[in-house]
């Protein structure tokens, strides 16, 4: 086992410490998936520290959605190795096994979706407690406050008690991150938080993502505001074609960038701007 | 102007307004009218109408039945086509293929026939199987409302957005709990109101329950219809008590509807 970990190693582009050794809050191993004759992944690799926080961006269809959601398992990756934490998956035949791993997997790892995916059959408050009270078999008073106080840190403690179609998206995106953050996650997965949202209503999300940065939530975020990215993100991950082709500090990564993907990328971006 | 289009009967649509869904006093008003444009209706075809409000009581008299075949008609229905649904659903060969067949053969094979089966049919199998005629009518209304139900539930859990399903998995539910917590009760609310209408089908196809010997109301009019040669009267009221029944079971789903909508309703 230890001889096939060093193998693996060599897949990481982050240079630095032995994956093995615990210091990274998600280890991603050479991840494959294809979807038919597409591959959506071809081999990535990712080690992301606690309290970091990570911006992938790339054209659509370059896979970092599929990056993002093979990590905590909502797409079952071909190939490949997730660590969150403590809780390491190997991708592989969908046993009994597997699922449990898969599992434990999610409850490490907290995710935010594009479509923000409310329960609607259930009131804010009830959204952020549902996994306190199902998951974790919290007391119902003792999640509820613990919901309460989440939706106080989103701004939204005054909606509690009304159900998801009644807020704007930006009400609805602030609720879904306090869903996520109420299992107390070690990795917060964004994919694509305000994509769906009108212009005026970016802001008070990308507020709430910034404040969880400051705090030190280790997060991967797949977003396309790269003003957003350049602020919060510790590092910037450009990826085509279902590989991590660039990545480096913003800045550096932005001025200097070494690739003529990323080079067209940054232009094609600049001139909507 | 949208109010002009809309009066105008224009191709433009536009969302009914609750102000404009017909309000309940106007709709007793057109319950009325109906009502006295039927007994005109009547009394101008030359029908016998003091001998139809005469023979009224004995029919209402088998109300009771009907509701109670139809009320356990459609509960066997409903936990047979669920059990069948998650069949469809499976993944397992041999649950998806039995569940396909049951729905194949109960939509393919006429509710009658598959009521003579069970009642006729069976104690030739072996003489134990011999069933009363209402249980052979709950049975046979049951089974084949269920491969149609099984349908409805596997599109509505199918109709519920994977987005959702992919919400459950990633704050860590089981299966189990993703489907009890956020599947099904969505699901639930979409398959409602077609079920609600099985429940009329297998109310009126109660009338079939007659054909091995229950005196239901269909029954119970045919034969006080022939003993008095009065036909036409009783089929005419026999259809309306069915047709009222109905009306009531709509007016109780409407409002059932509105209760499971409440978290989707737009205005308060």
């Amino acid at each position: 086992m230890p001889g096939k970990r060093e193998e693996e190693s060599s897949f990481a582009i982050h240079d630095g410490e032995h994956p093995a050794t615990g210091e990274y809050m998600l280890s991603v191993r050479n991840l494959r998936k294809s979807y038919g004759e597409v591959h959506a992944l071809r081999g990535a690799s990712l080690d992301v520290s606690k309290g970091e926080v990570i911006a992938l961006c790339g054209r659509s269809g370059s896979g970092k959605s599929t990056l993002i959601r093979c990590i905590n398992y909502i797409e079952v990756p071909d190939e490949g190795t997730v660590r969150v934490g403590p809780v390491s998956v190997e991708a592989g035949p969908m046993t009994r096994r597997m699922s449990r791993r898969i599992r434990e997997l999610r409850l490490h790892t907290g995710m935010v979706f594009q479509a923000f995916n409310l329960f609607p059959h259930r009131t804010v408050i009830e959204n952020v407690t549902e996994g306190l009270t199902v998951v974790k078999r919290m007391s119902r008073s003792a999640a509820r406050d613990t919901g309460m106080e989440l939706l106080q840190s989103v701004g939204l403690a005054d909606k509690s008690n009304v159900y998801p179609n009644r807020l704007s998206g930006g009400q609805q995106q602030r609720v879904a991150i306090a869903r996520a953050l109420a299992m107390n996650p070690d990795l917060l997965l964004v994919d694509e938080p305000t994509s769906a949202l009108d212009p005026e209503l970016v802001g008070e999300v990308l507020g709430v993502l910034r404040r969880l940065a400051d705090d030190g939530t280790t997060m991967v975020i797949v977003t396309h505001e790269l003003d957003f990215a350049m602020e919060v993100a510790d590092r910037l991950i450009y990826m085509d074609d279902g590989i991590l082709l660039e990545q480096g500090h913003p800045e550096t990564l932005t001025r200097d960038p070494q690739t003529s993907s990323l080079k067209k990328f940054l232009g094609s971006i600049a001139t909507h701007a | 102007m949208i109010g002009k289009l809309r009066s105008a009967g224009s191709a433009v649509w536009v969302p009914p307004r609750a102000a404009d869904i017909v309000s309940v006093e106007r709709r007793e008003k057109f319950v009325a009218a109906g009502l006295l444009l039927g007994i005109v209706t009547l009394v101008v075809l030359g029908l016998d109408v003091p001998y139809m409000v005469e023979n009224v009581p004995v029919l209402i008299a088998t109300i009771p039945l009907i509701l109670l075949i139809s009320f356990w008609a459609i509960l066997l229905a409903c936990l047979l086509g669920f059990v069948v649904a998650l069949g469809l659903l499976s993944d397992r060969p041999l649950c998806y293929v039995s569940s396909k067949s049951f729905v194949s053969l109960f939509q393919g094979v006429p509710v009658v026939v598959v009521l003579f089966l069970l009642y006729f049919g069976l104690p030739h199998l072996n003489s134990t199987l011999l069933l009363t005629p209402i249980q052979a009518g709950i049975l046979g209304l049951g089974f084949s409302n269920a491969a149609y139900l099984a349908e409805v539930f596997r599109s509505s859990i199918l109709s519920v957005p994977a987005g959702q399903s992919e919400a459950a998995c990633a704050i860590g539910m089981t299966d189990t709990q993703r489907m009890r917590r956020v599947v099904l009760p969505q699901a639930g609310r979409i398959a409602l109101p077609p079920t609600a209408n099985y429940y009329i089908f297998i109310l009126k196809d109660s009338a079939l329950v007659g054909f091995v010997g229950v005196a239901e109301l269909f029954v119970t009019a045919r034969s006080i219809g022939q003993r008095d040669f009065q036909m036409l009267e009783m089929l005419i009221l026999a259809g309306s008590i069915y047709w009222i029944i109905t009306i009531a079971l709509a007016s109780i789903q409407k409002r059932l509807e509105q209760r499971m909508g409440t978290a989707y309703a737009r205005e308060t």
